[in-house]
C-alpha cells in the first residue's frame, strides 16, 4: 500500500468513526467549532467534525484561534487525576496534541504534562524520569501558568529530579517552592520530608561504603572527617521531619527510627534512646512504635551496668 | 445556618391586611406631608423604611403607630400580623444598637404573643441584647433558656457561643472550659471553630495546659471554615512559651511545632476573610443579613481582619517561634534537631536582634555536637552577617575553641587574638588573650606565644589568669629550650602560688630543665625530692626515667637501675624505655646472664611491644658476644617461627634483616638463602604470611643489578597471597614489584591494602605515591594528581618525591600546562638526590617543555645551563646545543643559532651524537654570516 493511499484510508476511517471527544475551537471571528482534535502539527489544528451523516476533518491555522478547548473523555479524566505507568501511551498522545498549543490561553497542557510526568515516574526507570523532566521543563517554560498549575509542575519536577538521582536539586527546588494552597503545601511538605529520608539513605550508603572501603577509617584523618560529615548529613536528613515538619507523623517516626538506628550503630546509645523515646511518646505510628520498643529494649539491655 | 425565615412571609400577610383595611392611599414617609399621615400610612411607611434599611425612620414610625394603636384600646388580636410590628420595631432598634430600648419591645412581644411567629428569634434577640449590654449573668440565663427551649433553632449554636463569651468576659475560665467541652464537635462548624478558640483561651487562662495542648491538637488550621487563624496561632505560640517558661520542654515543643509561620497564617486568613467578605457583599440584600446572624458574621469578618492587622504587626513572630523551638530541642538534648532549626532560621529569616541571638545559639549548639568544622564556618558567617553584634566576641572565641579542637592552632590564635585586640573590655578578652598565647605555643610558635603571654599583665591589669599565664610562660620557655628562663618562671610561679594547681607539674618541669641543662647531679637530687613529695602524680614514671638517666649520666648505675625498675606498666612507652635502659646498663657491665633474664622477662611481659625485635636482637647479641653465633641465629629463627605468620607483628621484617647480618661470612649467604627457601616451603599454604616474609627476605638478598629477579620473587607472594595477610612492608614492596612488572591492578590492590589496614603506617606515603603512579600509568590523571596531593600532604620521603614530581610534570605537560609542568620539574631540581645526570636531564626536560610550548627564550636559558654546567653528559649536552640552536632560529637569531651549532661541532666529545651531524648540516644550510656581523 502506497503512503498516500494509506493516509487516505486512515482519513476515511477517522471520518467514519464518531467523534470520541467534544473538543472546541474558539475562532478569532467569534465562532466556535466543535469536534475532535486529531492533530496539532505544522501550525494547524485538525478537527474531526460531523458532516451530514458522516465525518470530515477540517483544518484551522493556529493564528486563527482565540482559544482551544480540549474536552477529555471520562477515561482520560481518570488518567489525569490518577495516572499510572500503564497510562503513559494515552497521556503521551494527549501531550503531543497539546504541546504545540502550550502558549494558548486556558490550555490544559500543564495538567496533562503533570499527569504524564506522574505516569512516567510510576516506573523507576531513570530514562523515564529524564523524559518527565524534559516535558516538565517545556510546560514550565510556558508563560501564564496559574499558581496551582505551577505548583503541580514544580512538584512533579522535584519528583522527576529525584527519580533521575538528582536528589540535592530536588531538595533545593522544594525548599524554594511557595506554599500556594493548602493541598499543594501539604504535598510539598510531604515530598520535602520524604526527600530528606532519601537523602539520608544516600549519605548512609556512602558512610557504609566508606567503612567498608576503609576499615580503619578512625585512624585516617581525611576519612575520619568524611565519616563524621556523612554521619552528620545522614542524621540531619533523618531528623529533618521531626525538627522541621512533624506534621506527617509516619514519615517523622520513620526518620526518628532511622536516626536512632544510626546513633546506635555508632555507639551513641543515649542519643539513640532519646529518639526512640520521641517515637514512643509522640509518634507511636504502628510499625515504628513496635520497632522503637524493640530497639529500646536492645539498647537498654546492652548498655545497662554489669553487676 | 442562614435563616431564610426573615419576616418577609409574615409581613406579607400583615401587609395584605393593611391593604384590605386601608382607607387612605399610602404616602412615602419621605414625602412632603409626612407629619400628617394616617396610622395606616405610618405603619406602612415604617415597614418600608425598615425594609429599606432606614432603621431610625422605621423606629419612629412604628413606635408612633404602636402608641396610637394602644391608645385606641383595640385588642392586639383584632388585627392580623400585629406581632410583626413588634418584631420589626425590635429589629430596627437592634440594628441601631439601641439595646436598652429594644428590651421592652421584645418583652412586650413575648408577653402579648405567646404563639407569635417570631417568638423564637426574639427570644434569642432578648439574650443577644443583654449580651451587648454586657449584662452577662442575664444574657447567660436568657440565652441558656433559649437554647433549651429551641434546641433545633438555627440560633441555638450561636446562643451557646454567646453564653461562652459571657463566661469568658467574667473571667470564669474554668467554667467556660467545662461549659464548652461537651459542645465542641457537636455544633455547626463556624461556631465550633469559635468555641475551640474560646475554650483554648480559657484553658490557658485557667492554667490547664495539658488540656490546652489537646485543644491545640484538635484544631484544624487547614479547615477553610476556621477563620481566626492568627488568633489561634498566637494563642498556641503563647501556650508554647508558657510551657517553655515552666520548663515543660517537650510539651512546649508539641505546641510550638503546631504554630504556622507568619506567611502561611496571613495567606490563609486573608483568603478566608476575603471569601467571607465576598459572601457578605453578595448577600447584602438578602434578608438574612438583617438578622442577628448577619450581624454576627459581619462582626466576625471585621474582627478577623483586625486580628490579622494586629498579627502582622507582631515583631519577629517567625524568629521568636523558631528560636523557642530550637531552644526546646536544645533543652531536650536533641541537638541535631536544634541545629536544623537554627540553620533554617539563618537561611530564611531577616536580620534582627533575635536572629543574632539564634545565630550565637547555633554556634553553641554546634559546639555541643562537636561539629568543629561547621562551627568555624558558621562563626565566620556570623561575623559577616552581624559585624556590629555584641555577640561577635563570643563567636570569635567559639571559633578559636573549634580550631583548637581540630588542631588548627594558628587559626585558633588568630581568633583569640581578635577578641582580645578588638574587644579589650569584653568579659572574654582576658581568657581569649591567654588562649591565644597557649594556641601559639601549641602551634610551636614559641616566640610569638611567649610574647603574647608576656603582654598579658600589661593588657589586663585586673587579670584573673595570672597563675595560668605564669605557668605557661615557664612551659613556653621549656618548649623553646630556654631552660634557664623556664626555671625562673617556674620559681616565680611556686613563690606566688605555693599551693597552685600546677605546683607538682611546675616542680617537675624545673627538674627537667636541670636535666636538659646537663646538670645531672642536681637533676637527680631534685628528682628524688620530687618523687618523695609526689608519690601519686601521673608524671611519676617519666620522673623515674629522668632520675635513672640522671644517675646513669653521673655513673651511679645501681641507683639508676633502681629508679628504672620502679617504672610502672601504666605507660608502655616509659616502661619499655626503662627496660632498654636497664638492658644497656647490664650489657655495659657484661652481666650476660642477668641481661638474658632481663630481656627474656621483657619478651614475656611485653610480647606486643613494638620494640620486641630490639629485645630479640639484644638476646642474640648476648650469644654473639659469648662466641655462640649459632645460638644467636637460632634466637632469631625461633622468634621468626613464633611471630612470622602474624601480619600485624610489625617487627618481623626487622628480625629477618637482623638475622641476615648474622650470615655475612663467605658462603653463609647461600646457607641463609637455603634456609629461607626451606622456611618458605615448610610454611606453604598453612602459614602464608610467614612464607611471604621468607620470599620477601630472599628478594632482599638479590643483587641490586637484578631488580627483575627480585621483583619476580616478590611477585610469588604478592600476586597470590590475600593482601590482608601481608604486613605493610611486604605490601609496599609487593606493590612496587607488581607495578614494575606491569600488574597495575594487583599493585593498586596492595597499595590500597596498606591504607585500608595500616593507615598509621609510615608506608602510607608509599601507598599514595604508588597509587598515583598506577593511576597515571592507567591514564587516570585526575586520580593520579589526587593521590600525589595526598602523598605530598603526608610524605616526607624525598626519594619517593622525585618520581611523584616527575609524574606530575608529565601529566601537566600532556595537558598543555607548561608552567605547572615546569614548576614540578623545578621542585625536582631542589631535591638533594638530584645531581649530575639527573639534574641535567631535568634541566633538559624543562628546556624542552618550554621549547614545545613556543617559549624559546626560556627554553634557551635552561638548555644553556646544561652545556655550561653538565658537560660530562655528552648526549644531553648535544641535545641541549641542538635544541638551543633550533630555538635561536625560531627567534630569528640566525647568528646565535650558527654560533650554537658551531660550538656543538667544535666539541669533539660530541662527535658521535646524532645532533653533531644535524648541526653540521644546518651550518651548511644557514646563510654565511656577513663580515660586519662577524666583526
Amino acid at each position: 500500500m502506497k503512503p498516500s493511499i494509506a493516509l487516505a484510508f486512515v482519513s476515511v476511517l477517522l471520518a467514519l468513526l464518531p467523534p470520541a471527544r467534544a473538543d472546541e475551537l474558539f475562532l478569532k471571528n467569534d465562532t466556535v467549532k466543535s469536534g475532535e482534535i486529531v492533530s496539532t502539527s505544522d501550525g494547524r489544528v485538525s478537527l474531526r467534525v460531523q458532516v451530514g451523516a458522516g465525518f470530515g476533518v477540517a483544518g484551522y491555522a493556529f493564528d486563527s484561534l482565540k482559544k482551544v478547548g480540549f474536552t477529555p473523555t471520562p477515561a482520560e479524566q481518570k488518567m489525569m487525576s490518577n495516572p499510572g505507568a500503564s497510562d503513559v501511551a494515552v497521556l503521551r498522545r494527549m501531550w503531543e496534541l497539546r504541546e504545540p498549543l502550550l502558549g494558548q490561553v486556558e490550555s490544559d497542557a500543564p495538567t496533562v504534562a503533570t499527569a504524564l510526568s506522574r505516569a512516567l515516574l510510576a516506573d523507576t526507570d531513570p530514562e523515564r524520569a529524564r523524559e518527565a523532566l524534559a516535558l516538565l521543563e517545556k510546560a514550565l517554560a510556558r508563560g501564564s501558568l496559574t499558581p496551582a498549575e505551577q505548583s503541580a509542575l514544580l512538584q512533579s519536577t522535584a519528583a522527576a529530579l529525584m527519580g533521575a538521582g538528582r536528589v540535592d536539586e530536588a531538595v533545593k527546588l522544594l525548599d524554594t517552592m511557595p506554599e500556594i494552597d493548602p493541598a499543594a503545601s501539604a504535598a510539598i511538605i510531604e515530598n520535602r520530608v520524604r526527600l530528606e529520608l532519601i537523602r539520608g539513605d544516600l549519605a548512609l550508603g556512602k558512610l557504609r561504603a566508606l567503612e567498608e572501603e576503609w576499615p580503619k577509617w578512625e585512624l585516617m584523618p581525611e576519612e575520619r572527617e568524611q565519616h563524621r560529615r556523612l554521619l552528620h548529613e545522614a542524621l540531619s536528613a533523618f531528623l529533618f521531619p521531626a525538627a522541621i515538619h512533624p506534621e506527617n507523623r509516619a514519615v517523622t517516626a520513620d526518620g526518628l527510627y532511622r536516626a536512632a538506628q544510626l546513633f546506635a550503630s555508632v555507639e551513641r546509645p543515649e542519643d539513640a534512646l532519646r529518639r526512640v523515646d520521641e517515637i514512643l511518646s509522640f509518634y507511636p505510628e504502628p510499625v515504628f512504635a513496635k520497632k522503637a520498643a524493640e530497639l529500646q529494649t536492645q539498647l537498654k539491655s546492652s548498655h545497662e551496668p554489669k553487676p | 445556618m442562614i435563616d431564610t425565615r426573615f419576616p418577609t412571609a409574615g409581613l406579607r400577610v400583615f401587609l395584605l391586611v393593611l391593604l384590605l383595611t386601608a382607607t387612605v392611599q399610602a404616602q412615602s414617609s419621605l414625602g412632603p406631608n409626612a407629619t400628617f399621615l394616617t396610622p395606616e400610612q405610618r405603619l406602612e411607611n415604617g415597614l418600608q423604611d425598615y425594609r429599606g434599611g432606614r432603621h431610625a425612620e422605621a423606629d419612629r414610625a412604628l413606635t408612633k403607630w404602636l402608641t396610637e394603636f394602644k391608645a385606641t384600646g383595640q385588642p392586639f388580636d383584632s388585627i392580623t400580623g400585629a406581632d410583626k410590628v413588634y418584631y420589626v420595631l425590635a429589629m430596627a432598634r437592634f440594628q441601631q444598637d439601641k439595646w436598652t430600648e429594644s428590651i421592652p419591645v421584645i418583652q412586650e412581644f413575648l408577653e402579648r404573643f405567646p404563639r407569635g411567629f417570631d417568638r423564637e428569634e426574639l427570644s434569642y434577640l432578648l439574650g443577644v441584647v443583654h449580651f451587648y449590654l454586657k449584662k452577662d449573668d442575664e444574657a447567660f440565663k436568657l440565652l441558656g433558656d433559649f437554647a433549651r427551649t429551641y434546641p433545633k433553632s438555627s440560633f441555638h449554636d450561636p446562643a451557646l457561643l454567646l453564653m461562652a463569651v459571657t463566661l469568658l468576659r467574667q473571667e470564669k475560665h474554668k467554667e467556660n472550659a467545662e461549659f464548652l467541652a461537651p459542645l465542641i464537635g457537636k455544633v455547626e462548624p463556624g461556631i465550633n471553630s469559635e468555641m475551640q478558640l474560646l475554650r483554648l483561651y480559657s484553658l490557658m487562662q485557667s492554667e490547664q495546659r495539658e488540656e490546652a495542648l489537646r485543644a491545640v491538637a484538635a484544631f484544624d488550621s487547614e479547615d477553610p471554615r476556621n477563620l481566626r487563624l492568627a488568633y489561634f496561632h498566637l494563642l498556641t505560640l503563647r501556650l508554647g512559651d508558657d510551657l517553655f517558661r515552666q520548663k515543660e520542654w517537650r510539651k512546649a515543643l508539641y505546641a510550638l511545632q503546631r504554630v504556622w509561620p507568619r506567611e502561611r497564617v496571613v495567606a490563609r486568613q486573608s483568603e478566608r476573610i476575603a471569601r467571607l467578605e465576598a459572601y457578605l457583599e453578595r448577600e447584602k440584600f438578602n434578608a438574612v443579613m438583617k438578622t442577628v446572624e448577619g450581624r454576627r458574621l459581619r462582626e466576625l469578618a471585621t474582627q478577623a481582619r483586625a486580628e490579622l492587622v494586629e498579627f502582622e504587626k507582631v515583631a519577629d513572630y517567625d524568629t521568636a517561634l523558631q528560636l523557642r523551638i530550637a531552644q526546646a530541642f536544645t533543652a531536650l538534648e536533641l541537638n541535631h534537631e536544634a541545629a536544623l532549626v537554627y540553620r533554617r532560621m539563618m537561611a530564611r529569616l531577616p536580620e534582627s536582634e533575635l536572629l543574632e541571638k539564634a545565630a550565637l545559639e547555633l554556634l553553641h549548639c554546634l559546639a555541643r555536637m562537636e561539629s568543629w568544622p561547621e562551627l568555624i564556618v558558621e562563626s565566620e558567617g556570623f561575623e559577616q552577617r552581624f559585624p556590629k553584634s555584641a555577640f561577635v566576641p563570643q563567636a570569635l572565641y567559639l571559633r578559636g575553641e573549634a580550631a583548637m579542637r581540630l588542631g588548627l592552632f594558628e587559626r585558633a590564635a588568630e581568633a583569640f587574638l581578635a577578641v582580645a585586640a578588638r574587644y579589650p573590655e569584653h568579659g572574654m578578652a582576658e581568657q581569649s588573650h591567654f588562649q591565644a598565647g597557649y594556641s601559639l605555643l601549641s602551634a610551636d610558635q614559641n616566640e610569638e606565644g611567649l610574647k603574647v603571654l608576656a603582654e598579658h599583665a600589661a593588657k589586663f591589669p585586673e587579670a584573673k589568669l595570672t597563675e595560668d599565664v605564669l605557668y605557661w610562660r615557664g612551659m613556653g620557655n621549656q618548649f623553646a629550650r630556654d631552660y634557664e628562663q623556664s626555671r625562673e618562671f617556674f620559681t616565680q610561679y611556686l613563690e606566688q602560688y605555693p599551693e597552685g594547681k600546677y605546683r607538682a607539674d611546675a616542680e617537675y618541669r624545673m627538674v627537667f630543665a636541670l636535666y636538659a641543662q646537663k646538670q645531672f647531679a642536681e637533676a637527680a637530687a631534685e628528682a628524688q625530692k620530687w618523687l618523695e613529695a609526689h608519690p601519686d602524680e601521673p608524671l611519676r614514671d617519666e620522673a623515674l626515667n629522668l632520675l635513672g638517666d640522671s644517675f646513669f649520666a653521673t655513673s651511679r648505675i645501681d641507683e639508676g637501675l633502681a629508679a628504672y625498675r620502679q617504672v610502672s606498666r601504666t605507660t608502655d612507652r616509659y616502661y619499655d624505655y626503662a627496660a632498654f635502659r636497664i638492658g644497656k646498663a647490664l650489657a655495659a657491665r657484661e652481666e650476660w646472664d642477668a641481661l638474658r633474664a632481663h630481656f627474656e622477662g621483657f619478651m614475656k611481659e611485653r610480647p606486643e611491644s613494638n620494640r620486641l625485635a630490639e629485645a630479640i636482637a639484644e638476646l642474640a647479641k648476648i650469644e654473639s658476644q659469648q662466641g655462640a653465633p649459632e645460638k644467636a641465629r637460632e634466637i632469631y629463627w625461633a622468634a621468626i617461627e613464633k611471630h612470622g605468620d602474624d601480619p600485624e607483628a610489625a617487627a618481623v621484617e626487622m628480625l629477618f634483616e637482623n638475622l641476615a647480618k648474622q650470615y655475612r661470612r663467605a658462603g653463609e649467604t647461600e646457607e641463609f638463602q637455603q634456609r629461607l627457601t626451606t622456611l618458605a616451603v615448610d610454611a606453604g599454604l598453612k602459614k602464608p604470611t610467614l612464607r611471604a616474609r621468607a620470599l620477601w627476605m630472599q628478594s632482599k638478598l638479590m643483587p641490586r643489578d637484578e631488580p627483575d629477579a627480585a621483583a619476580r620473587l616478590v611477585e610469588k607472594y604478592a600476586a597470590v597471597v590475600k593482601p590482608t595477610l601481608l604486613s605493610p612492608i611486604l605490601l609496599a614492596d609487593g606493590a612496587d614489584a607488581l607495578r614494575a612488572l606491569g600488574d597495575l591492578k594487583k599493585a593498586r590492590e596492595l597499595y590500597r591494602t596498606i591504607l585500608r589496614w595500616y593507615p598509621r603506617s609510615l608506608l602510607k606515603e608509599r601507598a599514595y605515591a604508588g597509587l598515583g603512579l598506577v593511576a597515571q600509568a592507567q591514564g587516570e590523571t585526575d586520580e593520579a594528581l589526587e593521590q600525589f596531593d595526598k602523598f605530598e600532604r603526608t610524605g616526607l620521603d624525598v626519594t619517593l618525591r622525585e618520581p611523584v614530581l616527575r609524574a606530575r610534570a608529565e601529566i601537566y605537560k600532556a595537558r598543555g600546562d607548561t608552567a605547572a609542568a615546569v614548576a614540578q620539574l623545578e621542585r625536582v631540581l631542589e631535591l638533594p638526590q638530584v645531581k649530575g645526570a639527573k639534574a641535567a636531564e631535568t634541566l633538559y626536560a624543562i628546556g624542552h617543555a618550554y621549547y614545545e610550548a613556543g617559549d624559546y627564550k626560556k627554553a634557551i636559558a635552561f638548555l644553556q645551563r646544561i652545556y655550561i654546567l653538565y658537560g660530562r653528559w655528552s648526549e644531553l649536552v648535544a641535545k641541549a646545543y641542538w635544541e638551543s640552536g633550533q630555538a635561536f632560529e625560531k627567534l630569528g637569531q640566525t647568528a646565535e643559532a650558527r654560533s650554537t651549532y658551531a660550538e656543538l661541532v667544535a666539541n669533539e666529545t660530541l662527535a658521535g651524537t646524532p645532533e653533531f651531524k644535524l648541526a653540521e648540516a644546518r651550518l651548511r644550510e644557514l646563510p654565511a654570516p656577513k663580515t660586519s656581523d662577524a666583526g
